[in-house]
């Protein structure tokens, strides 16, 4: 949807990241971040400014779905805070980013249809963690960078249907023995109708 | 006496031209002995006619008695693969099944095959009703099987064009289930109950459930006479009730087994 704009002198936008994930006790968490210097409040939930220490790779925009894949990365994390990275369940996370625009002398989002706008809807593939050494002040930091791919990309890896073997069986249904002689029967011989 | 002198005479040279290396006395040996192999040969074809029975032993025309008839079966191996996946079947579709277990009983005349034939779908979108399947026709190396009342044993099998074959004759049985061990159906045109599948499957019991599966039990009975000594090619034609294009796509999307596991708050589906 085009947005009219056309009225507005100044307009300022911003990215805004929602990763809906488990904390360590397997407890729902909800992360959300924008790369707006300071913490704007959007559809209700409060987004942490993280300003340049935030950074969204480009997205395409095509007619048709297409797998995609973007990173998301986050810098300037105390070493002290490494503990939370790997404690929060984020790898397979449902991660959304929108684009909002808003008023940059006020700092409100702009009240017409259509803002804020999606971005980019999927899952956290991976995440990748580095270090950042400043030697002058011997201090440390962390970049995290989350891939992110779109549900598409997802669905296009996906192996479906069920295997005929018992590991899989009883996943799908615990205490299930159907299919637990498959492994031996594989090329079994049988002396079918034999009276010797 | 010189009657006799000479008939003695005559023995003695006969014998000891058959014991000579002369070539006329190893001719006379060979046709001897091809004479003795030929006998024996026709003992034994006459143990192998229809008329034995496994088991059995006879006396042949020479008086002598023989070894008992013993049919040493054959080798049917069972083409299982734990990397086989189940089939989804929307519409109508003929299977043959993928082969999850096989067992031999009643003194290795009697096998039972348990072929997987196609998941089991969900509920239906536009009329939130469960989907269900059919067993339309079964068929035995390309002819249709024509059941007995049951549903279950075999009367005849049908080719192409009309002739019929009564070679398997109440030696195959198919047992339909339309779910889980539970859920026996006969094929359509048929009436009938049909065991609960660990009832049929010599070892199974109410842990073998195969929930989610539609699939069938194949019993086959032995018959050298008869020429079945296998499974042979089995084709099922099924019909699952989910047909409309909605139904299909949204049962695809959400299903976790065999689908795209969407969660359903993620689909308008209204």
């Amino acid at each position: 949807m085009a947005l009219d704009l056309s009225t507005y002198a100044t307009l300022a936008t911003a990215l805004f990241v929602r990763i809906d994930t488990y904390d360590s006790d397997g407890l729902e968490e909800v992360i959300t971040f924008s790369d707006y210097h300071q913490d704007l409040v959007l559809e209700s939930t409060n987004y942490t400014g993280l300003g340049q220490l935030m950074s969204v790779t480009d997205t395409q925009s095509d007619l048709r779905i297409t797998p995609q894949q973007i990173s998301i990365g986050i810098s300037g994390i105390p070493s002290a805070n490494i503990s939370t990275v790997f404690d929060s369940e984020i790898k397979g996370s449902k991660i959304s980013v929108k684009r909002g625009i808003f008023d940059p002398t006020t700092g409100q989002l702009l009240s017409i249809t259509g803002n804020p706008s999606g971005r980019f809807y999927g899952v956290v593939d991976n995440f990748s963690i580095s270090d950042e050494v400043d030697p002058l002040s011997k201090q440390s930091s962390i970049i995290v960078v989350l891939t992110c791919s779109t549900i598409v990309g997802l669905l296009n890896r996906k192996t479906n249907g069920r295997e005929t073997n018992p590991k899989v069986q009883k996943a799908l249904y615990a205490g299930d023995l159907a299919m637990d002689r498959v492994p031996n029967l594989t090329n079994a011989n049988f002396n079918f109708g034999g009276t010797g | 006496m010189s009657f006799l002198n000479t008939i003695v005479d005559l023995g003695k040279s006969a014998f000891s031209f058959i014991q000579g290396d002369s070539v006329g006395s190893t001719l006379l040996k060979t046709i001897a002995s091809g004479y003795a192999l030929n006998k024996l040969s026709n003992v034994t074809k006459s143990n192998d006619s229809s008329t034995a029975s496994p088991g059995s032993s006879q006396q042949s025309g020479t008086g002598l008695p023989t070894l008992p008839y013993v049919d040493k079966g054959v080798r049917e191996q069972v083409e299982a693969n734990q990397k086989n996946r189940v089939p989804i079947v929307y519409g109508t579709a003929q299977l043959g099944g993928t082969i999850i277990d096989a067992e031999m009983s009643n003194s290795s005349q009697t096998m039972h095959y348990c072929l997987a034939i196609c998941e089991m779908t969900g509920t239906k979108l536009s009329d939130d009703s469960a989907s269900s399947f059919t067993f339309e026709d079964i068929y035995w190396n390309d002819q249709k099987i024509i059941f007995d009342s049951d549903g279950i044993t075999s009367s005849y099998s049908i080719d192409r064009d009309g002739n019929r074959d009564y070679s398997i004759d109440g030696l195959v049985k198919v047992y339909c289930y339309n779910g889980d061990s539970e859920q026996g159906v006969v094929p359509q045109g048929y009436s009938g109950s049909v065991s609960d599948a660990y009832d049929v499957m010599p070892s199974w019991t109410t842990a073998h459930m195969m929930n989610d599966l539609v699939f069938a039990i194949v019993e086959v009975n032995y018959s050298r006479e008869k020429n079945v000594s296998g499974l042979g090619t089995i084709r099922f034609h099924v019909t699952n009730s989910m047909t409309l294009p909605g139904d299909c796509l949204s049962d695809y999307m959400k299903s976790t087994t065999y689908g795209a596991g969407i969660a359903a708050t993620e689909i308008l589906d209204e």
